[in-house]
This record gives C-alpha cells, structure tokens and sequence, in this order.
C-alpha cells in the first residue's frame, strides 16, 4: 500500500453501496419539471437580451457621452460669451472711470451747491429775525417811555390823593415778605443752636465767627438770608467767604451765662438771635438794639421818654 | 448527442419519462456520495430528495456546459454543505459504509488481503480532513474526472490536484504505520 497508484487502484474499487427499496420511486414521483413553454420563452426573452445588451450598453454609453459633450459645450459657449462681455467692458473702464470722476466732483459740486443753499436760506431766516427784533426793539423803546410817562402821571396822581386814600399794599408781595422773614428767623435759630453746640466743646463760650462753626452748621446756605439779593450762598465750606453771609455776629465770643444778650442779627429784617439759642422777631418802629453793661440786648425805641429794656 | 443529453432536453420540454430515466441513471451514485458522507440512511436519502428536486427546479438554467453527472454533483456538493452548516457537525464519525451497507454481488478485491488493505484504505479516508475527504469521494468514489470534480467543488483543477496529492500522501503514511499493517 506503499506506492500511491496501488492507493488510487483501492479507491477506486470502492464497493457499491446498497441503495433504500423505494428511494427511485419516491424521487421519481417527485419530480416537478418546470413548464417547457415558460422555459422556451424565458430563454428567448433571455437570448434575445443577451444578444442585444452589448450594443445596447453600448448605445447607452455613446448617448451618455453624447449628452455630457453637449453639456459642456453649452457651458463652454456660456463661458465664451461672459469673457467676451468682460472683455468688452475692460476696454471701456478707463472711459467709465473717467466719467466717474467726473461724476464725483459734480456731485460733490452738487452738494456745495446745496449746503450754500441751505446757509443762504438761514442767512435770510436770520435776516427776517434781526428785522423782526428790531421792530420790536423799537416797539419796546416806545413801551418803555410809555411806562415812565405813566409812572410819572401815577407819581403825580399819588401825591395829590392824600395818605389815607392810597390803595392798600399788594397782598401777594406782602405774603411773600412774610415768608421771607420767617425762612430768616429759621436760619437765625439753625445759628444758635450751631453756636450753643460749639460752645459745649469750648468753654460755654459762643464762636467768634461763621467758619469757626462750620462743623455744626449743616451748610452755609443758612447763612444767606432770603431777603437777601446782592449775596448769594456758597455751596461749600471751602468756597465760603464774606461775600457769602448776610447776618452779622453782634458778639463774638459772649459767654452763655447772660442769655438775653443778643448773639446774632439779620440786618435785613431785623430779626434777632439771643445767646439762649431762641429767635426774635421784633417790629423794628418799637424794638431797637441797646448796648447795656457792655452787652447788646433788644430794648424798647424811645417814644416820648427814656427806652426801656426787656 | 449522447442519451444523457437528449434525456436532458426532454426533460426540460416537460418529457417526465425522461426525468424517471435520469433518476434511475444518477439516484444511486448521489445516494451513496451522500451516504458516505454522512453516515446514515435517513440523511442520505434526504439529501437525495432534496438534491433532484433542486435539480429539477434549476434544470430550466442547464445549459448543458458541463456533463448532467457533473451538474447534479454540483447541487448534491451544495445540499451537503447546507446540512453540514446546519448539523454543525465538526466531529461527524460516519459508519464503517464498507462494512455495513456494500450491496450484493460480486467483490472487486481479488483476495482477502487486498480487502482488508481496502478496508484500512476507507477507514483512514474518513479521518482526513473535510475538503481533502471530499474531493477523495469525489474524484475516486464518485469516479468524477479532475476537471469534473474541480468544477463541482468551484475550486481550480491545480488546487484540487494538490488537495488529492496531499491526502495520497496522508493516507500512504498513516497506511505504512504498524497498526495497520498487523491488523
């Protein structure tokens, strides 16, 4: 068994096999043959195919190439033709950008023009103005002479009426005066009480002057009387300074033990403001202030005698 | 046009007489392929059923290229590979067939000696590997051609020449070892 032919001899003589009783006939009634008329047609159908699909893929190849060369061809007619008009319009760009400038400085022309005539309109809006001012300038002159001569006709008709029949004072400014006074003996008690603090800290003396009790007033506002109109207030203490205070201090550095010595005094109204840190407003045709062992006090306005003092 | 042809193109045009006369002339050798392979009556015969009735199924698609043997190998070698798949067989042990089911009539050995070597043979194809077995059964079995085999296994002839060189060579070494001599 050594030699490879006397192998394939043996293989070849394998033995037959015994077959199942009944297997040819089992396979034989099972056979389904396909109709020979479907066949027929199929493999006609199927030939006739394949006889054509070489010249039919190749007609479909050759269309293909046909539709891409006709594809690119309009593509390329349309590139032609976009070069030709860019070509075109190369050419005539140094004449467009020379009717651009001068497009430009028409333009600009244009608009100088235009802004020369807006500043003519406002010259003769302006114009039409100064006329219309000096017209009523003159209105005014007339109006102004008009007023003197009828200040004077009101003099001269004043003083021919006597005293008791002139027409009572205007109430409006009256209510204002008052007001006034009262916002003065409100700035005269916001002193005093500054003062009285400071002189808690010093002695029980009061302060010689406003800046010395700038730490206890809350502002040098209150140091401007409303009656007061050639002053005007300072908004800070750095920016304080004589000019900025309408009441006086009548006696600087008074000690609190006499507190009926008048400290400070509104000039204007004659409001009064006493070491005791109180507030008077005394009707100056009977009150004046007095001098009386050194100290000013508010005393009586002599009448027919000698004044009194409270 | 030999008679396997003309049965062929009569059982295309429907001829069922011609289809019996077919199964009558291949039913066998499909039979013991398949009964070989797989060990046992009931499987083989299934696969021969399975195996004509594909056959006549596709017979509208035979165009004759090949021999009617070679076609029909071709559906039976892929019926196996299907139940191979399928049974996942990876150790199928098949019977001793040369043993068992040989049917009857005169031995093609000359003597005792040279069947029981025969014997031996058969028993060491069975243990070869699955492609080689196949193409043993095949090409000596089946008495398939090497062109014919090749095409039934859809392998080149040159590779099936070096699978059949191979498991001889096997088979000659494994048949010189000591245990099968002395038996």
């Amino acid at each position: 068994m050594n030699d490879i032919e006397q192998t394939e001899t043996l293989l070849r003589k394998a033995p037959r096999l015994k077959v199942p009783s009944g297997l040819r006939e089992k396979l034989q009634a099972q056979i389904v043959l396909p109709r020979a008329q479907d066949s027929s047609r199929d493999r006609a159908s199927l030939g006739l195919l394949r006889r054509w699909l070489p010249a039919l893929s190749l007609s479909a190849f050759f269309l293909a190439c046909v539709i891409a060369i006709a594809v690119q061809s309009n593509i390329l007619s349309g590139l032609r033709r976009e070069n030709a008009s860019l070509r075109a319009s190369g050419e005539n760009l140094e004449q467009m950008r020379q009717e651009n400038l001068e497009y430009q400085k028409l333009r600009a022309e244009t608009q100088q023009l235009e802004r020369l005539r807006q500043e003519n309109l406002e010259l003769r809006q302006l114009q039409n103005e100064v006329a219309r001012l000096r017209q009523e300038l003159q209105a005014l002159s007339a109006l102004k002479a008009e007023n003197q001569r009828l200040l004077t006709e009101r003099k001269i008709a004043e003083s021919r009426i006597p005293a008791d029949a002139r027409p009572e004072e205007d109430p409006f400014e009256a209510a204002r005066k008052k007001q006034e006074r009262i916002n003065c003996i409100n700035n005269i008690k916001q002193i005093g009480l500054a003062a009285r603090m400071w002189s808690n800290d010093h002695g029980d003396n009061l302060p010689p002057d406003f800046l010395t009790m700038s730490n206890e007033l809350n502002s040098p506002r209150v140091l401007i009387c409303p009656g007061d109109t050639r002053r005007s207030a300072a908004l800070t203490w750095s920016e304080f300074g004589a000019g900025n205070v309408s009441y006086e201090i009548i006696s600087p550095g008074v000690s609190e033990t006499d507190p009926a010595v008048v400290y400070v005094r509104c000039p204007i109204h004659n409001n009064f403001g006493l070491v005791d840190g109180s507030a008077q407003m005394v009707d100056a045709s009977q009150h004046q202030l007095v001098q009386k062992n050194g100290k000013w006090v508010i005393g009586r306005r002599p009448q027919n005698g000698p004044p009194s003092y409270e | 046009m030999d008679q396997v042809a003309q049965l062929c193109r009569r059982a295309k045009a429907g001829d069922a007489v011609a289809a019996s006369e077919m199964v009558s002339l291949f039913y066998e050798k499909v039979f013991s392929w398949f009964r070989r392979l797989c060990g046992n009556d009931e499987d083989a015969e299934d696969l021969t059923q399975k195996t004509f009735l594909k056959a006549w199924a596709a017979l509208g698609s035979y165009e004759g290229r090949s021999s009617f043997s070679t076609w029909i190998h071709g559906i039976a070698h892929h019926v196996y590979v299907d139940w191979w798949r399928r049974k996942n067989l990876a150790e199928l042990q098949t019977e001793a067939w040369w043993e068992r089911c040989v049917a009857e009539g005169p031995s093609p050995f000359e003597d005792a000696a040279e069947r029981e070597m025969a014997h031996q043979l058969y028993c060491l194809v069975e243990q070869l590997q699955e492609p080689a077995r196949e193409a043993v059964h095949l090409h000596y079995y089946q008495g398939l051609s090497l062109r014919e085999t090749a095409e039934v296994l859809d392998i080149p002839t040159i590779t099936l020449k070096y699978r059949l060189r191979e498991a001889l060579d096997v088979l000659r070494s494994q048949a010189a070892e000591p245990k099968f001599r002395t038996r």
